[in-house]
């Protein structure tokens, strides 16, 4: 198994007027392909602002975020916007999805966006529904469903542009037990189907215990 | 696809929130309506005040036509050199009866008012027959009454079913069909003061109709389409000549002339002086209102262009969100402002389109003037610019908002 993407002495701080804040300081950690990483720590810690720059949403003041290679912080935008198209997926504390489409909609537009036909892109989105046991409200507009269905829709959605590594910060932090369970379920089981890489900021102890490896801040 | 994304929800939002959409619209045809109108009612004012002051006009009270013909030699010989020209400007009815022409076997036709020969006129239109206005028997059009010439006279001039005959037809001042008839010895300047707006056209004969009391006549068959482009103007049965000289003195010395022959009565002459100075006088009281006018079309245009950039800042921060999570899975930006700005261009296009379109309907209506197409353009060109104005200034609002969207931040919250 290879590397997919690995902090190299990444240090990042925030400016807040004056002052800067650091937040991660020569932070090194490698993350194989169809690694499960699990990361935990106190709040304020840097946990989101380590998934920002695995995202490339955010560039470190010094060091590199490497993947596949190459710098993340030096894409390009319109690498940048196909790195997120094609290459991670983003799973959320709340979902963001798009409210006033519909259920099939929502899983079919990364699909869309990166030029996949509109019948392939169904298809794939009925596929993903079906895995998500979802099926019967394709046509629903998300505003009707509950948080834990929110977030099932949210995972078909990573899945449909075969990322190699997905990210999610605090899923199931909106969600109760049970459909923490069955979310964090489907999520597990979708990634070790597709082989794809994990980054999971969770403070669950259940889900950091079935990560491949744990970083603590 | 966020082109399509972005028109729907564009349209869902006005759809959902039609308030200011509405008045929008609402505003827009006011405007419209007002900045059609009253230019082009200016333009008419000013155009009337334009009579050249060297000519008179000379308005007869009951004169028939023969009558009228012997008044302008007599006045043509007495008081040469001043010519005197027959306005051709009688004029009659020209309808035909429904229910006669069934009876001829002829499909009906709506008919309107026409313009007959005169001498002066069958010099420039040759024609195998020309009919007196004499001979005339008007109706009125709107009620489907027949036109009917006297058979006995129609007979003497040799006129029948399926013959050709030149009709002048009347055509609102201005319009595109209007022609001028040219008056001898006038340049075509001067002769476009006394635009005549009559277009001479060949007409069929094509039933003898027998009606009631009537005596037998000849009805006269428009072509369609000239029937349409006639409006409703209403006839009236002027009877008037115009006086045309070498210098405005000798028009006058003419008219005072006229005026003062005890043979002449039941002659009214208004010099043009009279009339110019009339018109120039109400064209100045109309044109008091031109401040008023633009102040009403800056503020209202200033208005609708501030609903249009709020309303499309507003839409826009209601999309925000949807602009946000479509970044975030790797639309590109550039794309993005392009399909928000696109259909924000469409959504206020066709909301001002469907105002201009209405406007310009209700103008006509409002005040049934002819609207010169310099106006219409400039009205038209106005509303287009104030769009794409408000389109630009949102899309720069949008651009700034998008590289200032930090998508980390909107979504990884802090957390707990
Ligand atoms: N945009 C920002 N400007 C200034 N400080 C920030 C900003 N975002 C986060 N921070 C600070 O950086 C620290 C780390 O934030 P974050 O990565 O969100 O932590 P966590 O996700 O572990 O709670 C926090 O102390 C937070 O207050
Ligand atoms: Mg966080």
């Amino acid at each position: 198994m290879g590397s997919l993407i690995s902090f190299e002495k990444v240090s990042f701080s925030y400016e807040q007027g004056s002052k800067r804040r650091k937040v991660i300081q020569d932070l090194s950690f490698e993350i194989q392909k169809g690694e499960f990483l699990a990361i935990t720590g106190p709040s304020g810690s840097g946990k989101s602002t380590i998934l920002s720059l695995l995202a490339g949403l955010k560039r470190p003041q010094s060091g590199k975020v490497v993947y596949e290679g190459k710098s993340v912080g030096d894409f390009s935008e319109n690498e940048l916007a196909h790195y997120l198209n094609c290459e991670v997926g983003m799973i959320y504390q709340f979902f963001n999805l798009i409210p006033h489409l519909s259920v099939l909609e929502n899983v079919m537009l990364p699909a869309l966006i990166g030029g996949v036909s509109k019948e392939d892109a169904r298809r794939k989105a009925l596929d993903l529904l079906a895995d998500v046991k979802l099926l019967e409200k394709t046509k629903s507009k998300i505003a009707k469903l509950s948080g834990g269905q929110q977030q099932r829709v949210a995972i078909a959605r990573v899945f449909i542009n075969n990322p190699k590594l997905i990210l999610a910060d605090e899923p199931t932090g909106n969600l109760d037990k049970t459909s923490t369970d069955r979310v964090m379920e489907m999520l597990c089981r979708m990634r070790e189907n597709n082989g794809t890489a994990l980054v999971v900021v969770t403070h669950d102890k259940d889900i950091s215990s079935r990560a491949d490896s744990l970083l603590s801040l | 696809m966020s082109p399509l994304f972005f028109l729907r929800e564009n349209l869902k939002l006005v759809f959902k929130h039609s308030a200011i959409p509405i008045f929008l619209v609402l505003a827009t045809i006011v405007l419209v309506v007002y900045s059609l109108s009253f230019p082009s009612y200016l333009a008419m004012k000013q155009a009337s005040a334009q009579m050249p002051p060297w000519s008179a006009t000379v308005d007869f009270e009951s004169k028939n036509r023969s009558e009228l013909n012997a008044l302008r030699e007599d006045l043509s010989t007495e008081f040469a050199p001043v010519e005197i020209v027959n306005s051709c400007r009688t004029e009659a009815l020209v309808s035909a009866d429904k229910r006669s022409l069934n009876e001829a076997n002829e499909a009906p036709q709506v008919l309107t008012e026409a313009l007959l020969l005169e001498d002066f006129d069958k010099k420039h239109f040759p024609a195998d027959v020309y009919i007196p206005a004499d001979y005339v028997i008007s109706g009125n059009p709107y009620d489907g009454e027949g036109l009917l010439l006297e058979a006995a006279l129609a007979q003497d001039l040799g006129v029948k079913a399926g013959d050709s005959i030149y009709v002048g037809l009347k055509y609102p001042h201005g319009s595109d069909e209007a022609q001028n008839v040219l008056i001898p010895g006038m340049s075509p300047d001067e002769a476009d003061s006394y635009a005549i707006d009559v277009v001479y056209r060949e007409i069929k004969v094509s039933a003898l109709v027998k009606q009631g009391s009537f005596v037998d006549g000849i009805a006269l068959l428009q072509p369609k389409e000239s029937v349409a482009a006639l409006e409703d103007e209403i006839c009236t049965s002027v009877t008037e000549l115009f006086l045309f000289g070498p210098s405005q003195d000798k028009i006058m010395n003419t008219w005072r002339r006229i005026q003062h022959s005890s043979n002449m009565e039941g002659v009214y002459l208004t010099p043009a002086s009279e009339t110019y100075q009339y018109h120039q006088k109400e064209f100045m009281r109309e044109n008091g209102g031109v401040k008023t006018f633009v102040g009403v079309i800056i503020v209202g245009s200033a208005i609708a262009f501030l609903l249009l950039v709020l309303d499309g800042l507003w839409k826009q921060q209601k999309l925000m969100h949807a602009f946000a999570v479509l970044v975030a899975l790797g639309a590109p930006k550039k794309k993005l402002i392009v399909s928000q700005v696109v259909s924000a261009l469409f959504v206020y296009g066709v909301l001002i389109l469907i105002g201009c379109f209405a406007g310009s309907c209700l103008s006509r209506i409002a005040y049934p003037i002819w609207i010169p197409s310099e106006i219409k353009q400039m009205v038209f060109a106005a509303a287009g610019l104030i769009v794409l104005g408000a389109v630009l200034c949102q899309s720069i609002v949008l651009a700034l908002r998008v590289k200032r969207l930090d998508i980390a931040q909107s979504f990884f919250g802090e957390t707990e």
